[in-house]
């Protein structure tokens, strides 16, 4: 069985009278290791997918399988375990929690967890960080560092509790290209060097190109899954 | 778990004015509570030590027939003792008593004092003057001069009444009067002292003498019109008043007295003590008031803090943890708000407590009925300012339980969608 695997996933939202499909039956398989971008138009459903993947919401049908388990029979707290414990997420901008230091947004990962004892969440946090090339930093705030910088925090607090996969939700949109290169390459390395799984969602060719799988979206269907 | 304090602490700071206002809200409503209470517990304190002091003693025993008419001040339903044998022996057996600290027997009588074709009613107060300065520190309210003297024919007069009749301690009184045996009479006093306790119903009508002089010239040899007992502590009054039905139980002829405790139901004591309960009340309600303005502050930090919940329940935090986390960042506030509010409370109450606020002419009407005192000494007590904070923490933390509910009640996708 493999890592992740969805099964005629269909979203659909209701805006009163309105029925808007986000996903139409989408089927797919993602293998421990691999590192896939999900492309496609504005309002072609990444968002939508990644957030079914990431266990922040549930198929309208179809059913998400995380190692062989449905997601759709899980309440509310069960998948908030399942987030704590198996995901790692980076979004496009907003992402720390701005009253904590560096160190401490990405101590809460591993303090929720649960049986880690200070000592070992501290060396993991400094860790991370240095492989992010933050090592310096994790006595700053949020809103002392570049959006770039941002970032490195971001993906080191998806990773420190080295969950099974990490979703990125257009990563790099805030970023310019050069500094997009650089934290596309630390997610590269990290998923090299960990064999983390990650998924992440963007407009940019740039970054699409650096992914090994590319799924292309339109109007909430796969028109394309491409491996180089 | 020690994380959701820190963040919930370190969000206060966030945006210092809004949690500066609402902490200014709490802070005044809980301080006006304060002062309020303060006010009223010890207006209301003042008012239960007059009516105890003067009136209803802890337990009161009148003759049955006396109930209700006490205003007319007749003297043919006196207390005389269990078998009408004289206060003398009931006072015996009531010393008895486990319960019984002190028992003051009193002749409350009308008379009047005529002056220049002028005539001034007056109210004549027979008490055992030693036992009074002992139960009640009835010296105390001396304004001038001394207690009358045992079997004497001096009186202490009602600072208010003095001044009335043009008198002052030292010169003579004719005062005159009915005595039980219905014929009119007047008799002379040399005026000792000056009372003033603040109560306009006494100072403005009583003079006081000896008991046993008013005995013999009322012809009342050993009775009284009422009976007071004190025990130890006014809130015991229960088991007071269940020994005495014992006690009175085993006397045949002692069912024609009644047994009336001071807070009995439907006596102006049992009203007032009704009256803190709707405080209470009213307190709660303002709190609930100045917590608007925190509930308000924050559904507005739920509202532009909503991306920020989805990060973290996208770390996997749990709605409980976010309600959590908002619950704290209000109960942060609330106890803050309280606390500065107590301070600020306590400051007024303090100053009110020793300086007193002096009701005077607005109180006059009521005070020629009722023992109510002109001057209010707030109640100034730790026991005011707990209370006080207690009760602002908790019903802020109560409010706060809505825009924490808000939050949780947020989707991970909804959230981080905004
Ligand atoms: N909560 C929602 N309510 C209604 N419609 C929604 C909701 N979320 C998404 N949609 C709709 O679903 C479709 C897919 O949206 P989604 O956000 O997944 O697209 P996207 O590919 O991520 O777009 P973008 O590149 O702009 O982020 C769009 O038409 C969008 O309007
Ligand atoms: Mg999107």
């Amino acid at each position: 069985m493999g890592l992740l695997k969805l099964e005629e996933v269909e979203k659909i939202y209701r805006q009163g009278e309105i029925e808007v499909s986000a996903l139409g039956g989408v089927s797919l398989e993602v293998e421990q290791g691999e590192f896939t971008s999900v492309a496609g138009p504005s309002g072609s459903g990444k968002t939508t997918l990644l957030n079914m993947v990431g266990c922040l919401d549930q198929p309208t049908n179809g059913e998400v399988y995380l190692e062989g388990e449905g997601i759709s029979k899980l309440d509310k707290d069960q998948l908030a375990l399942l987030r704590r414990e198996n995901l790692g997420f980076i979004f496009q901008g907003y992402n720390l929690i701005p009253v904590l230091t560096v160190y401490e947004n990405i101590e809460l990962a591993l303090k929720l967890l649960a049986d880690r004892n200070n000592k070992d969440i501290k060396e993991q946090v400094m860790k991370i960080l240095t492989a992010v090339g933050l090592g310096e930093m994790a006595d700053r705030k949020p809103n002392e560092l570049s959006g770039g910088q941002k970032q490195r925090v971001a993906i080191a607090r998806a990773l420190v509790k080295e969950p099974k996969i990490v979703l990125a939700d257009e990563p790099t949109a805030n970023l310019d290209s050069k500094t997009s290169i650089d934290v596309l390459e630390v997610m590269v390395e990290m998923n090299q060097k960990l064999e983390t799984t990650f998924i992440f969602s963007t407009h940019d060719p740039l970054v699409m190109e650096s992914a090994k799988r590319i799924i292309k979206l339109k109007d909430g269907e796969i028109i394309a899954d491409e491996r180089s | 778990m020690g994380y959701l304090p820190v963040i919930a602490v370190r969000n206060l700071s966030r945006h210092k004015l809004r949690t500066l206002i609402s902490i200014i809200a709490i802070a005044l409503v809980v301080a006006i509570v304060v002062v309020a209470r303060g006010h009223i517990v010890g207006y209301l304190e003042s008012t239960y030590d007059s009516y105890i002091n003067y009136d209803t003693g802890h337990v009161k025993i009148i003759n049955q027939e006396f109930e209700g008419r006490e205003r007319l001040m007749s003297l043919n339903y006196p207390v005389a003792g269990f078998a009408q044998d004289g206060i003398s022996k009931m006072k015996e057996e009531l010393a008895e008593v486990d319960e019984v600290k002190y028992i003051l027997p009193r002749i409350k009588f009308g008379g009047a004092v005529s002056q220049e074709d002028e005539l001034t009613n007056v109210m004549g107060w027979g008490l055992n003057i030693e036992q009074e300065i002992a139960a009640i520190d009835f010296d105390q309210q001396l304004k001038a001069g001394r207690m009358p003297l045992a079997d004497s024919e001096e009186i202490i007069m009602g600072q208010q009444l003095l001044e009335r009749l043009e008198l002052a301690v030292g010169e003579e009184i004719t005062i005159l009067y009915n005595t039980a045996i219905g014929s009119f009479q007047g008799s002379s006093f040399e005026i000792v002292g000056a009372l003033e306790t603040g109560l306009g119903l006494i100072d403005g009508n009583v003079f006081i003498l000896d008991l046993s002089q008013a005995q013999q010239m009322l012809n009342m040899s050993d009775e009284a019109t009422e009976l007071l007992l004190i025990g130890a502590d006014r809130n015991r009054t229960d088991s007071l008043v269940m020994e005495m039905d014992e006690l009175f139980g085993s006397f045949e002829a002692a069912t024609e007295y009644s047994i009336i405790p001071w807070n009995a139901p439907g006596k102006i004591i049992d009203y007032f003590k009704i009256g803190e309960r709707i405080y209470n009340i009213i307190y709660i309600f303002f709190i609930l008031m100045g917590s608007i303005i925190l509930i308000n502050t924050m559904l507005m930090i739920v509202r532009d803090r909503t991306r920020e919940i989805g990060v973290m329940l996208a770390l996997g935090l749990k709605s409980r943890e976010i309600w959590r986390l908002f619950l704290l960042e209000g109960i942060f506030m609330g106890i803050i708000g309280s606390f500065i509010g107590i301070i600020l409370g306590g400051v007024v109450t303090k100053v009110f407590s020793i300086h007193g606020i002096d009701y005077g002419e607005a109180m006059e009407v009521l005070s020629d009925d009722l023992l109510l005192e002109t001057v209010a000494y707030t109640d100034f007590s730790l026991e005011n300012l707990i209370f006080s904070f207690l009760l602002g923490v908790v019903i802020v933390t109560i409010a706060c339980i809505i825009p924490a509910r808000r939050a949780a009640e947020l989707e991970p996708s909804e959230a981080l969608r905004d």
